[in-house]
């Protein structure tokens, strides 16, 4: 190999060196921007907190949406049409087993995909300028989980992980609940 | 069997570019080990039956092990040896990686190879490579006989096997951030 040559390969590595740290970079890039959380700075109704009325498009106009059953735990969710993460948020939804009622809130024109479940209910809301301001919610999907009008819980993390552990927050206190009803119904007769 | 000169010289080539390779891949993933251990610590207490204690050890044993097999490759030193050590530290961590990633998450974990630079993730297609690409090695080690760095060409033949080395963590590493580009469809969406 002649000097020329060893000079040549030389410059060959370094360049495909040099695009090879360029690549890597890039994909650097490409990582922090997958791994970047933009709901940080989001913080929902607290754990307890009273969840107020909320105004939906009914078959005779504006009403007061209707909470599925008063002594049953619940999950409110809030999406759009538009949002990617609220389509995937639906379909892991009716993924994943429920023992209790979703009511969907929607934003916009209309569902691509619309669920196909008994125990999850669409409405549409009324006034979405409300969002924010009752509900706390500034990103979207924003999920809750309910008990009459109390929050048990919330998240606004609409992968598979996120559904599923609020979800499990909605099971344990659904399991909970008809263990007393249960203890409840095995009590009375000791009353008397 | 390889019976001509030139065959030998082809092996011999073949052999320096393959050791090359692996001694880029250890160099580099030594040294960014060493810098960062502690990724790699985790990836390695991952294994069953191994306390903190055991983990932090057999992590600065690989860094060690990598290091010196990487550089005596390199330097030609004893190749014929240090090209079977290298095949058989490479498979015995494809093996270890392909165990790691049956019981990581689907979404897989960072190995740490790469230290705190960047999150790489063993898949099982990598980790099959990764045995093969070690019992070449094996294989490469046992028939041509080794090689000296004082071979015509050599380092232009090494200096090809280092940018493939570069290539091989380069390519790695995308492949990791491409897995987890799906996480993007699921990230909350601000409420506009």
């Amino acid at each position: 190999v002649s000097g020329a040559e060893n000079i040549t390969f030389a410059a060959l590595w370094l360049l495909v060196g040099f695009l090879g740290l360029l690549v890597l970079v890039l994909y650097k890039q490409l990582d922090r921007l997958i791994l970047r959380e933009d709901t940080a700075g989001v913080s929902l109704l607290p754990t307890g907190s009273e969840m107020p009325d909320l105004q939906v498009l009914g078959a005779h106009g504006i009403e007061l949406l209707e909470i599925p059953d008063h002594s049953s735990v619940w999950a409110l969710a809030f999406v759009t049409t538009t949002c990617g993460a609220c389509a995937n948020f639906l379909r892991e939804l009716q993924a994943i087993r429920r023992d209790f009622p979703t009511v969907v809130v929607v934003r916009g024109e209309s569902l691509k995909d619309e669920p196909d479940d008994p125990q999850i209910t669409c409405r549409w809301i009324a006034m979405p300028g409300d969002l924010p301001e009752l509900f706390a919610v500034t990103v979207v999907p924003t999920i809750y989980v309910l008990k009459d009008r109390t929050i048990l819980a919330g998240t606004v993390d609409g992968s598979a992980v996120g559904v599923r552990r609020v979800l499990d927050i909605a099971g344990s206190a659904h399991a909970a609940q008809t263990d007393q009803a249960h203890a409840g119904r095995a009590a009375a007769p000791n009353l008397g | 069997m390889f019976g001509t000169s030139e065959e030998e010289m082809r092996l011999v080539d073949i052999s320096i570019l393959l050791g090359s390779t692996i001694a880029a891949i250890f160099v580099l993933s030594s040294t960014a080990k060493a810098l960062s251990p502690q990724k790699a610590t985790a990836a390695v207490a991952r294994m069953p039956g191994l306390s903190h204690g055991g983990a932090v050890a057999t992590t600065w044993i690989l860094i060690l092990l990598e290091g010196i097999v990487g550089v005596a490759l390199i330097a030609g030193f004893k190749a014929s040896f240090t090209l079977a050590a290298a095949g058989l530290l490479l498979s015995v961590l494809g093996v270890g990686s392909f165990l790691s990633a049956r019981t990581a998450s689907a979404q897989g974990e960072d190995c740490g190879c790469l230290g705190a630079a960047v999150a790489i993730r063993i898949d099982t297609p990598v980790s099959v490579f990764n045995v093969c690409l070690g019992c070449a090695a094996l294989l490469g080690g046992a028939v041509s006989g080794g090689y000296s760095a004082s071979g015509r060409g050599y380092w232009v033949v090494v200096g090809t096997g280092l940018v493939a080395g570069l290539v091989y963590w380069v390519t790695l590493y995308a492949r990791s951030v491409i897995g987890r580009m799906p996480q993007l469809d699921t990230r909350s969406e601000p409420l506009t």
